[in-house]
């Protein structure tokens, strides 16, 4: 049993890092114009290079992103259908899990819950990505191609698209900074730094830890091989 | 002396005028050093035409005061034929004048004791020939004053005969002798009533068109009340920020501001005649405070005053929902300096004021600037970016109507031409946008408010579920650490030591 094993892909590394890197592009372009009024916003805005840029990098950025998503989902869809792997679909464990984990953090039980590949906030927080960039896709077209969108959907839809497009991104940045970068980063069992998702790699103690499901379905599996 | 006559000024011509006023001037002035007015007026050579008159006269013997005034005292003496008109002389006055101790013959050189002949006019430039000089440059001394018939300019009829005065004391009433409609809206207007509430500082005639004996028309390029001098000449005041505190003048820097303003502009830059100088708008005899009903910028008389040059914009201004509203006597509803402004008229394309008057509108129109500023048009307008929707995009400029009017352009029947103004493929659904879409107004708009409270409170649901949970996480992991996930499971507690070695 080696001390590293493998977690990610390549195909799952790549999309993190373009997803990430989006994901800056998307908030440093797309604020300024929710926020217009602050200070900070025009001086973004001015640093960009104006309104114009600006807006030509946050929907190219969209592009991108929507691109992305549709690929994402759409290998989800053959991997699960084929019936290799479901394993970021939440199930009923995951909500046992849940009860059994804030136990655990109230003190109210003595371990938390033992997680499979992926552990409950690990699929929160996916399934909010995945369905909250699907509504930024959905809203980000209706408003790239207002005209376009009114040619099937009623006028009125666009100020929602606008409201749904610039909360939804609000949330998706205040999870980002608070959930995820407390989880990658500044949590104390991954602090400073969580490489898995970069080197595809994790060690087989911090597995062990995190995922003995998982853990133990690959040792298992490697044991069992000759 | 050379002969000064000449037609349409010029540059040079006056250069050279002046150059030789100055030479006459310092010659006259040496020549008058340490004399008195008496001792000046007694000639002394007989080199100029005028003086060689007088010589012969003095051969003749010059007649004493006493002499005239033994037939000039009688207030019954008058002038046969004609014209008539007393010849009596008051000594009296002429001893009170800035002329007292000088002789009667001083200036009647010709004069003789007693004498049937009537006496030529005084030549006054016999003493004061650098003044008629001078007076030659101006309009008063020109050609074409001199033909004026009985208002012809003489020296007399500024500065009066026997009871002449110091020059500093002329007042209007001088200038009224001739020019009394101008001067009769003068005096009813602010720097007339100033004046004669004894501001010392407040405009005169001389202070606007310059001294008398050199003063030029108008028309005239060198004139400081020409077309495209005036903004300076009213500078010479109004350009002074402390003369404008001191007479509780609102617009302290009026004249950096028009300076730099579209007519300013026009005027300095291009020399533009029909661009807006101070007395277009404000007048210029009749210039009164703008809480005056009888000024020309008195706020509803604004309009026709903008409108003597932009009659066009007038025209539909005055059908708009605004210029109703002013007729009908609102003081609220904007006038044509409320959104161009006064002194700060800027070109309508320029990016700056694009901006502006959008915030301009929501001075009266708040709650339609705050949804305004809630969408997607608002919010890139606030960020700098002018090729989105402002207010006049879709409401239109001097020509805005009630919505329900059908030459209204965001009446519903106009709306879709309205929006294919930006969006060439408008069409019937697209115009159902709602600019001035309010999340919080579920009457207004329903779809866009139940979207809104759904979003906010997923926002606050899963950020106060994200926060509490990272909180509790963060807590136990550090309070729990040695007895939580880091604790080895009882069935694989040796694997465990071994790596964490």
């Amino acid at each position: 049993m080696s001390d590293m094993l493998p977690r990610f892909t390549l195909h799952r590394r790549v999309e993190h890092l373009a997803v990430m890197v989006l994901f800056t592009i998307l908030a440093v372009t797309g604020f300024p114009q929710k926020f217009a009024d602050a200070d900070w916003a025009r001086w973004t805005v001015d640093v960009l290079g104006g309104v114009e840029r600006t807006r030509w990098l946050h929907r190219m950025s969209g592009i991108l992103f929507a691109v992305f998503t549709i690929v994402h989902v759409t290998v989800a869809l053959v991997i699960g259908l084929t019936g290799r792997s479901w394993s970021i679909v939440p199930i009923r464990k995951d909500f046992t899990d849940a009860v059994q984990t804030l136990r655990y953090y109230l003190g109210l039980a003595d371990q938390p819950a033992r997680f499979d590949r992926y552990d409950y906030r690990q699929k929160f927080e996916y399934w909010g990505m995945v369905l909250g960039g699907g509504v930024m896709t959905a809203t980000g077209f209706i408003l790239y191609l207002p005209v376009l969108a009114a040619r099937f959907l009623p006028g009125e839809l666009i100020p929602a698209a606008k409201v749904a497009h610039s909360n939804e991104g609000l949330l998706a940045f205040l999870v980002v900074i608070t959930w995820h970068i407390y989880n990658a980063h500044l949590s104390p069992d991954v602090f400073p730094f969580d490489p898995s998702i970069f080197t595809g790699k994790i060690s087989a103690r911090r597995l062990h830890h995190e995922h003995p499901l998982e853990y133990e379905r690959m040792v298992g599996a490697a044991e069992h091989k000759p | 002396m050379p002969s000064l006559e000449w037609g349409a000024p010029t540059w040079p011509g006056a250069m050279a005028v002046a150059a030789f006023l100055v030479l006459v001037g310092g010659v006259v002035l040496v020549r008058a050093q340490g004399k008195g007015p008496a001792d000046f007026a007694m000639p002394k050579a007989e080199t100029s035409p005028g003086q060689s008159a007088k010589g012969k006269a003095a051969k003749a013997e010059t007649p004493k005061n006493e002499d005239c005034l033994a037939c000039h005292a009688d207030k019954d003496l008058e002038r046969g034929g004609k014209r008539g008109g007393s010849l009596f002389v008051d000594a009296q006055v002429l001893d009170g004048s800035r002329h007292a101790g000088l002789d009667c013959a001083s200036c009647h050189t010709t004069a003789t004791a007693p004498h049937d002949e009537k006496l030529p006019r005084v030549d006054c430039a016999g003493c004061h020939a650098d003044k008629a000089e001078v007076l030659k440059t101006g309009v008063h001394g020109s050609p074409a004053a001199a033909r004026a018939g009985d208002r012809a300019t003489t020296c007399a009829n500024c500065h009066g005969t026997h009871d002449v005065r110091d020059p500093k004391t002329l007042g209007t009433e001088r200038c009224a002798a001739c020019h009394q409609a101008q001067v009769g809206l003068y005096r009813e207007s602010i720097h007339g009533k100033a004046r004669a509430r004894g501001d010392t500082e407040a405009a005169t005639c001389t202070s606007c068109h310059g001294p008398a004996h050199t003063l030029q028309v108008k028309t005239d390029p060198q004139a400081p009340t020409y077309h495209l001098n005036l903004p300076r000449t009213c500078a010479t005041c109004h350009g002074d920020p402390e003369i404008a505190r001191r007479h509780n003048i609102e617009v302290g820097d009026v004249y950096k501001l028009y300076m730099d303003s579209i007519h300013g502009r026009a005027i300095t830059r291009s020399g533009l005649l029909v661009a807006a100088n101070c007395s277009d708008c404000h007048g210029a005899h009749d210039i009164k405070a703008k809480d005056q009903p009888t000024s020309r910028v008195f706020r509803t008389n604004v309009p026709a005053t903008c409108g003597t040059c932009h009659a066009g914009v007038l025209r539909e201004y005055r059908q708009s929902v605004h210029g109703q509203a002013v007729a009908a006597g609102s003081t609220i509803a904007p006038i044509c300096i409320d959104c161009h402004s006064a002194h700060e008229i800027r070109r309508v394309e320029a990016e700056g004021w694009k901006l502006e008057i959008v915030r301009e509108c929501g001075t009266c129109h708040k709650e339609s600037l705050r949804t305004y500023r809630d969408t997607f048009h608002g919010k890139v307008t606030a960020l700098g970016f002018t090729r989105v929707a402002r207010c006049s995009d879709c409401h239109g400029a001097h020509d805005i109507y009630p919505t329900r009017d059908v030459r209204s352009t965001v009446n519903v029947a106009n709306r879709v031409t309205t929006c294919a103004k930006c969006h060439p493929a408008s069409n019937e659904n697209f115009a159902k946008y709602d600019p001035h879409a309010e999340p919080e107004n579920v009457d207004r708009s329903p779809l866009l408010h139940y979207t809104w409270k759904f979003m906010v409170w997923l926002l606050v649901g899963t950020f106060s579920f994200f926060g509490v949970h990272t909180v509790l996480w963060g807590v136990r992991s550090l309070v729990g650490r040695n007895g939580g996930r880091h604790a080895p499971p009882p069935a694989e507690g040796s694997d465990q030591e071994g790596q964490d070695a």
